[in-house]
């Protein structure tokens, strides 16, 4: 346990969310760490360090960035040391549409385009790196409390300022990489007290 | 929807109403309608705010049906901001109202005698017409509350604030949601400056008493409506994400492309980004007690409206739109929630277009009138725009306007009007649509639908760098044709993904006229419609020249991609090939 983020009960969650609610989801909108392994295909990061089942990624990941960069071959893009992985469901307008995966609209998108294989460094294989994440929409939704009561790692100013110190009920913390906190759920599946999961329900 | 109603605004004695049929126009709603009769009586030289143009108020063709979505409403003039046609089109109550008591289009024409406002009233028994001077100088909100003690709650209404009054450019029309607040805007092109030029305050539309529009067959009718929503609820956008966060879900993936303009366009990404997302307000929203999944107008299915309350948990607003977050937002340095929703409240009072009114202010924070960032400074800016001050006059008359005054090179906009939510530099695609869009610079001219299943112009490989040319020329069929139908655009994306709910959607049509519709009808309508609107536009003095981003966007590279707008200009001349 890391100290300053013991435990005191301050702060509950209310069913709604309470105060906490809001910030929890910019945290995760904003971008947490985890370990995933340098050279690992997209894919194989989103299905061994986030847990995603090839269903959910081929029927609700819909929109992949690497770096910014829009995804249309999970396979080809490689991890490398402190990328980041945003990871969101189909979007709405002409320019959400352009975004998706494989998009009929991608020429549109031409110039940002990630480009696969041939833009790849030799990368270190197997070897472990840090990650950062980034949840939208559904996704955060859907995916987001299985993370979090994975663990998730995180800046612990970034954390002090969204739940506050002492920890609200219902978390842990623990040393993670070099300066970052693991903060955990200790709900199953879930955020303690939350009656929807990151975000407002869906109707 | 057999009727045209006419109204002189120039008439002896104060405007008269006149009824005719439908005549030449037979057949078309909405934007086919508004655009085409734009085309044959307005001349194209006149000036927008002169005697000659007309503003031309059409439901669409599925518009007072059982169909859901079908609320949408065109309206249509010569553009005071561009110079050329305009169609702008607004969701709420009117469409379905004004199309129930059997009006194919609403037309104001001539011009206003002295300062005199006028209230049009139309019910099942004809219209009415009086004087609205103890309206003179309200916004929206208090109008319609006086609207509403007068005439209840059931009525639905089309109004200008004191932009439209003031007769600005950026001055938008404002239709009524189903709570009856004026929050669903004719935004674009300053169509509410026509309104006000002909001294119409507000149309109070009343179908107490009238039909829903009946099917030529009901049973297929029905058939293909049920298809229709099961296809609209099973998409994973039009099912999902809008309900559940509204348009303003584009927040973080625009961002995260890179292509969400910050700082009048300096850079593609805004640090405070995720302050502002579709998520995050629809925590607060739902916190507050308001509601982050809503429809703007009886029928609605996908619901990606919302309810957005202050602190104190009161109403302030509609759930402001992905394109008004990031207008007064990220475009302005901005990343506090209730002060975007101020804006919008403020912009929906006044009567402006808050695209038009976001591009502006990031102008004049970059022209040095005020920072990047400084909210209470853009409060006050827009509050000068509704006490039409000298220089709210300058800032309700645009971002071209605003940038000239200030003698700023920086002007994100075509043919005069404010570019969207989206950098052409990184999506360059939707460059092609905002240069060559006869509307000006405009997101939803060139919307998705399914080109590949219309195959309009041929089947096109995405893989292709020339596929953006085809692309933005058959988005701007389809599109312009789906503003024909009253059909929200949002249908669009289960269209796209969807073919047996396009088909609905040709059988909705069919069955409810007894017509026989394919796709290449869809496109040939799409054509015409954009044929005319580029005729009225040469007519006008448009050359291709004037299909063009500012050299800028050409000269100056977006981060975090560092990329400019590469499209050529011969390109781009063949957007309108066919």
């Amino acid at each position: 346990m890391v100290d300053s983020f013991s435990n005191a009960g301050g702060d509950k969650l209310s069913a709604s969310g309470g105060p906490s609610w809001a910030r929890l989801t910019g945290l995760v909108q904003e971008g947490f760490a985890l370990y995933g392994l340098e050279g690992q295909s997209l894919r194989d990061f989103m299905r061994e360090a986030l847990g995603m089942s090839d269903a959910y990624i081929e029927g609700a990941v819909s929109t992949v960035f690497l770096d910014y960069k829009p995804v249309d071959d999970l396979d080809g893009a490689v991890i490398r040391p402190g990328c980041l992985v945003s990871l969101s469901a189909a979007m709405p307008g002409l320019v959400g549409a352009v975004m998706r995966r494989n998009s009929p609209y991608a020429s549109f998108r031409e110039a940002i385009s990630h480009g696969g294989h041939t833009e790849q460094e030799e990368a270190q294989k197997d070897k472990r790196c840090i990650v950062r994440v980034k949840l939208f929409n559904a996704v955060m939704r859907e995916h987001g409390p299985l993370l979090l009561s994975q663990g998730i790692m995180l800046e612990p100013d970034r954390i002090a300022a969204a739940i506050g110190t002492p920890l609200p009920d219902g978390y842990s913390a623990e040393h993670g990489a070099p300066g970052l906190v693991l903060l955990r759920s200790l709900a199953e599946h879930g955020v303690p007290g939350a009656a929807g999961a990151f975000g407002a329900p869906r109707p | 929807m057999d009727t045209i109603l006419r109204i002189n605004v120039a008439a002896n004695g104060g405007p008269k109403a006149k009824a005719e049929p439908v005549g030449a126009y037979a057949g078309m709603g909405g934007r086919a309608l508004t655009s085409h009769m734009i085309a044959r009586e307005v001349p194209p030289l006149c000036h927008a705010l002169g005697p000659e143009n007309k503003i031309v108020i059409a439901p669409g063709l599925l518009s007072g049906t059982a169909a859901g979505q079908s609320g949408r409403l065109s309206i249509g003039c010569k553009s005071p901001l561009t110079g050329g046609i305009k169609e702008a089109n607004a969701g709420g109550q009117a469409a379905q109202v004004l199309a129930r008591l059997g009006y194919a289009a609403v037309v104001l024409e001539g011009e206003a005698a002295d300062d005199q406002l006028y209230l049009v009233y139309i019910n099942k028994d004809g219209v009415k017409i009086e004087s609205a001077a103890a309206y003179k100088g309200l916004g929206n909100y208090e109008l319609i509350d006086r609207i509403k003690e007068r005439f209840g709650d059931k009525v639905a209404c089309i109004s200008i604030g004191p932009a439209g009054e003031y007769r600005m450019a950026a001055a938008s029309i404002a239709c009524t949601d189903m709570e009856m607040h004026p929050t669903r805007h004719a935004g674009r092109g300053g169509v509410g400056a026509v309104m006000g030029s002909k001294g119409i305050k507000v149309i109070v539309i009343d179908d107490a008493g009238a039909a829903m529009r009946q099917p030529k067959d009901p049973e297929k009718f029905k058939a293909a409506n049920k298809a229709w929503v099961e296809g609209l609820k099973k998409h994973p956008v039009t099912g999902g994400g809008l309900p559940a966060y509204g348009t303003n879900v584009l927040t973080n993936i625009i961002n995260e492309a890179g292509g969400f303009p910050t700082n009048n366009f300096k850079t593609g990404q805004f640090k405070g980004a995720s302050k502002i997302s579709g998520e995050s307000f629809a925590a607060t929203m739902t916190e507050r007690g308001g509601q982050a999944t809503h429809g703007c107008h009886r029928g609605c299915v996908i619901q990606c409206s919302g309810i957005y309350n202050d602190k104190n948990g009161k109403f302030l607003t509609k759930q402001p739109e992905y394109e008004t977050v990031w207008a007064h937002g990220a475009n302005c340095g901005i990343d506090d929630m209730d002060t975007i929703a101020m804006l919008d409240r403020l912009d929906d009072d006044y009567g402006l277009d808050t695209i038009e009114m976001g591009a502006t202010v990031a102008v004049a924070m970059d022209a040095g009138l005020l920072k990047f960032g400084d909210a209470a400074g853009a409060i006050d800016l827009i509050k000068e725009v509704g006490k039409g001050s000298p220089l709210g006059r300058i800032i309700g008359n645009g971002a071209a306007l605003t940038a000239k005054a200030f003698g700023l090179e920086r002007a994100p906009v075509v043919k005069g009007q404010a570019m969207p939510a989206y950098d052409p530099r990184a999506i360059m695609g939707i460059g092609v649509t905002y240069a060559t869009s006869p509307m000006g610079a405009d997101h939803t001219a060139g919307y998705a639908i399914a080109t590949n299943i219309l195959k309009v112009g041929g089947f096109v490989d995405p893989l292709k760098p020339e596929g953006q040319i085809e692309l933005s020329r058959n988005l701007q069929i389809a599109t312009a044709a789906i503003d024909a139908t009253g059909m929200c655009l949002f249908i669009a994306f289960a269209v796209l993904d969807q073919p047996e709910t396009f088909q609905a959607l040709l059988d909705l049509l069919n069955s409810f006229h007894g017509l026989s519709l394919t796709g290449d009808d869809v496109t040939a309508l799409g054509k015409s419609i954009l044929t005319a609107e580029r005729d009225f536009n040469k007519a006008a003095g448009f050359t291709k020249e004037m299909d063009r981003l500012p050299s800028y966007f050409k000269r100056e590279a977006l981060d975090p991609h560092k990329v400019t707008f590469t499209v050529s200009d011969e390109e781009l001349d063949q957007v309108f090939n066919w």
